[in-house]
């Protein structure tokens, strides 16, 4: 690390000669991937990297560049690279960027609460060769675990830049996940369950399989959804993906380019009133973020406040375009440019329990699993979304009948405003920047075949 | 070559050391350049590059893989240390490395050697797309452009005396556009264009008319209705469309399910599970197609695999592994994302063949049905249930193409659709796409003609 900061240093006296002001995030990934079939090591797979993505400076020009190449002259060349692309900018692309001050160049250093649990090796592969094998052992329709396993993963990052800030943090946890795929007659299903943890001790991971084993039995007897339009009861988990989708549009920066459906609604009503929606760097639920990737600390933002939106989220270019309150949200991968995202987004519990949301209802569906990638069959322009799903038909208070694959249709804007009432628990073993409660949805339509 | 011979004999030398049947480094040097253009000007530029090797040692039909960006002698016996710790209990006989053959020559891509594009000729092709739509349509509020191109470099090595080395570039466009109409109603519509080659490919290329087709789209979309719900004939249009079967059964053949077990088709190589109207193949010959190969991640020479002749299974899509693991002969489907991934086994070109019927035919067959003219991704199951979304789609009715309908998915299992594609037509189209899987995302193309699908379910509005 500190040789990092020392090649980082030298080349911030060349960008300091050409008068440009620099920034270094650097992120890192390391991972050890643990899997069998049944007593065979089927993958073992360890990861180690971490890439520099460099941001220049100069009269409101912007220009980057990435390496995994730490040393003076790997990041002389990245440095090289995006100062050759100044040349290339447009007037018309300047921007007001504002780099923090660091504490007179002192370190500083964030990481969660709480401990990280150690274990060696060989107890890691005797877990992961128990997630292999346990599910044979307690159900006998399991054709296969096509996809289990054991991750640890440690990430980490920092930021540097010639204004004298200098913060990194770093978190780490362990994640075992399993999906059975059980056969009974004709019919095959598979639902998997994972979870992440600090502390696998605290683990029980006959309980992961047996969750995973309950949920792929239930879907063993399910029926075809018939179309129609019900009342929606979301999972957790189902919540959360809506909310991934939806952070775009707290943009700033999609605000400015025409990319929002909440363009206008600031101040106004833009959702069912129950709703209240904040950006928490540090709710317990979600990613250790404490700073954003331009260095500045992160902190509490309300977005949207008994259905009214209240804020949009920034980085410190559309803090300064459009005068609003700097959130504190610059995120950019190694490879982007910088760009707006939430630490962590976070819809607020209701005061409903599982069964006070299947009573209130005479009929619904539970929709507990998406079957694809949210953002291929959601339209961000529109907010229309039409999504493969799984789940369950809801009727005198409970859970009566799982349903086979069904599409879950309407628009994500709509589905906001016709929000009747919330959960009141959270997903304790996901990982996730977006925490949402379950949700019962006024009316979504579903087509399941006839 | 990125690795000197003497380095990596001592590498191979070293992973052989821990009792490994067979090793591996896969070396990868690769270089990056990307432009963005939005609001009608050129916002940022970003260049990068990666630089690393991906270790692997087999023992029987076990693996162990590591990944490094240190490409000095520490850091690759560093690595290779950190495999040791992982086989203490199965220290096995120490195999010796075979003589490291020739080098690979790469047959040159597109028709230059020198890979990267201009930058002033870059920024041409950009404001092209912006000013092609914006001045064909005014209700466009915004257009984003990028180009992207990529240049990968490879050296596999391997125990068995392989020592190749090959130069993948890659060119790729994308274009969105925003438009509003009138009374308010806010669309977009997206595309982009990719090839293996150099960014030469794209010279007579057509960017206004690429621009003025995707804001024709988006507009159009502003007066769209929603897809009906419910099991209908489905006729899907080619290229793109290609990814059902990319995504029905395409995965499902890949050894990296069937040696798990974890695919309908497994143990049906010689039984009909297609329609006979379909034949399927994964090439990886092809020239310029985005999803080609001069050798695959595991130095095998690329190849074109007939997956299913008129129905029937012929092949799977077989690694190295996977061929221990099933004992199919390898296809040269080892793939991989980056040095950072283990190949396993994946697609490349894969599409299924032109049949004989036409398209005006499968048409005016059905009654009541769905066109999908436009497809986005999609996803598979161990089980088979798939899904792709339609973009844009037409309703048919009593054989005639009628109004334009957005917002639906097809759902289904693989088996029982491949079996309801009951017409090909001869107008075969392939189109370039991202394919994510475990050996990360992987440019993979996806074709096919117009196909008829007898009876699919529509995921569109109730």
């Amino acid at each position: 690390m500190e040789a990092l900061k020392a090649n980082f240093e030298k080349i911030s006296r060349i960008a300091h000669a050409d008068g440009v002001e620099l920034e270094l995030l650097l992120k890192g990934y390391e991972s050890l991937l643990l899997s069998y079939q049944k007593d065979s090591l089927d993958r073992f797979e360890s990861t180690y990297n971490e890439v520099v993505s460099l941001r220049l400076l100069r009269d409101g020009y912007e220009a980057y560049a990435y390496t995994e190449n730490l040393s003076e002259e790997g990041l002389r060349n990245a440095y090289r690279s995006a100062f050759g692309s100044f040349s290339l900018l447009p007037p018309e692309s300047q921007k007001d960027c504002v780099l923090p001050r660091g504490k007179n160049g002192s370190p500083e250093r964030f990481r969660y609460d709480g401990e990280f649990v150690e274990h060696s090796e060989a107890e890691l592969k005797k877990m992961a060769r128990a997630l292999a094998n346990l599910p044979f052992a307690i159900e006998a329709r399991v054709k296969s675990v096509p996809y289990n396993g054991l991750r640890k993963i440690k990430v980490w990052k920092r930021v540097l830049n010639s204004r004298g800030a200098d913060l990194f943090e770093s978190d780490a946890r362990y994640n075992p996940y399993v999906y059975p795929l059980l056969q009974d007659g004709e019919k095959t299903k598979m639902v998997g369950e994972t979870l992440f943890s600090r502390n696998l001790e605290q683990v029980s991971l006959e309980d992961l399989v047996r969750k995973a084993l309950d949920k792929t039995i239930a879907q063993l007897g399910a029926r075809q959804a018939s179309t129609g339009n019900y009342p929606i009861i979301l999972d957790e988990r189902v919540m959360s993906e809506f909310l991934a989708n939806i952070a775009p549009y707290l943009s700033a920066k999609n605000l400015a380019e025409g990319k929002s459906l909440f363009s206008g609604y600031l101040n106004k009503s833009l959702t069912a009133d129950c709703i209240d929606l904040f950006d928490d760097p540090e709710c317990q639920h979600g990613v250790l973020t404490s700073f954003d990737d331009e260095g500045y600390k992160t902190e509490k933002t309300t977005l949207i406040e008994r259905g009214i939106l209240r804020n949009f989220l920034t980085n410190s270019e559309y803090a300064a375009k459009f005068k609003f309150p700097h959130t504190k949200s610059a995120y950019r991968s190694f490879d982007s440019t910088n760009q707006i995202a939430p630490s962590n987004l976070v819809l607020k519990k209701g005061d409903q329990s599982l069964d006070d949301l299947l009573r209130s209802v005479p009929q619904a569906l539970y929709i507990s699993g998406i079957d694809a990638n949210f953002a291929t069959c959601f339209k961000a322009s529109s907010g229309d979304f039409s999504l493969p799903a799984h789940g369950f038909f809801v009727s005198g208070g409970s859970l009566t009948q799982a349903l086979d694959q069904f599409v879950l249709s309407g628009n994500i804007l709509n589905l906001l405003k016709t929000v009747v009432s919330l959960g009141n628990t959270y997903d304790k073993e996901g990982l996730s920047r977006f925490i949402a409660p379950k949700v019962l949805i006024e009316s979504l339509s579903i087509a399941g075949g006839k | 070559m990125i690795l000197p011979n003497n380095l990596a004999e001592k590498a191979i030398d070293a992973l052989l050391g821990t009792g490994a049947d067979f090793a591996e480094i896969f070396v990868e040097d690769s270089r990056a350049s990307m432009m963005n253009l939005e609001s009608a000007t050129l916002k940022s530029v970003l260049t990068g590059d990666i630089k690393g090797a991906g270790l692997r040692a087999f023992y029987g039909t076990e693996s162990v893989f590591v990944s490094t960006s240190d490409l000095s002698e520490l850091g690759l016996l560093r690595a290779v240390d950190s495999m040791k710790l992982t086989r203490n209990e199965k220290a096995g006989r120490i195999r010796s490395a075979s003589p490291m053959e020739s080098v690979f020559v790469p047959k040159p891509h597109g028709k230059e050697s020198s890979y990267f594009v201009a930058d002033t000729e870059k920024m041409r092709w950009l404001k092209a797309m912006d000013q092609g739509a914006r001045k064909h349509c005014s209700e466009v509020t915004q257009v984003f452009a990028r180009v992207k191109e990529n240049l990968q470099r490879v050296q596999i090595i391997n125990s068995e005396g392989l020592n190749c080395y090959d130069e993948r570039p890659y060119c790729l466009i994308f274009a969105e556009v925003y438009v509003e109409a009138q009374l308010g109603s806010k669309e977009s519509a997206v595309d982009n264009r990719g090839f293996h080659g150099s960014g030469e490919t794209f010279m007579d290329f057509d960017f206004t008319n690429f621009a003025v087709n995707i804001s024709d789209r988006a507009m159009a979309l502003t007066k769209a209705h929603y897809a009906p719900a419910g099991e209908f004939p489905v006729i899907i249009e080619n290229g793109f469309g290609g990814v059902i079967f990319h995504e029905a059964c395409g995965h499902l053949l890949e050894t990296t399910a069937i040696a798990k077990n974890a695919s309908p088709f497994v143990a049906k190589i010689n039984e009909l599970i297609a329609h006979p109207s379909v034949t399927a193949i994964d090439d990886g010959t092809i020239v310029n197609g985005w999803g080609s190969l001069n050798i695959d991640d595991e130095g095998m020479p690329t190849q074109k695999t007939v997956l299913i002749e008129k129905g029937v299974l012929k092949s799977y899509m077989v690694d190295h592994m996977g061929s221990l693991k099933t004992g199919y002969a390898r296809t040269g489907s080892g793939r991989r994302e980056s040095y950072r991934f283990a190949a396993a086994s994946r697609m490349r070109n894969t599409f299924i063949a032109p049949g004989s019927d036409k398209f005006e035919d499968m048409v005016s067959s059905v009654d009541f049905g769905l066109y999908a003219k436009k497809l986005g991704g999609g996803s598979v199951q161990s089980t088979g249930d798939f899904n792709f979304a339609v973009s844009e789609g037409y309703v048919i009715r009593k054989g005639r193409i009628e109004e334009l309908v957005k917002g639906a998915s097809l759902i289904g299992r693989g088996p029982e659709v491949l079996k309801r594609i009951v017409k090909v037509s001869d107008q075969l189209e392939l189109k370039n796409g991202t394919c994510g899987s475990v050996s990360g995302n992987i440019p993979a193309a996806v074709g096919q003609p117009q196909i008829l699908v007898e009876q699919i379910t529509v995921g569109g509005r109730a």
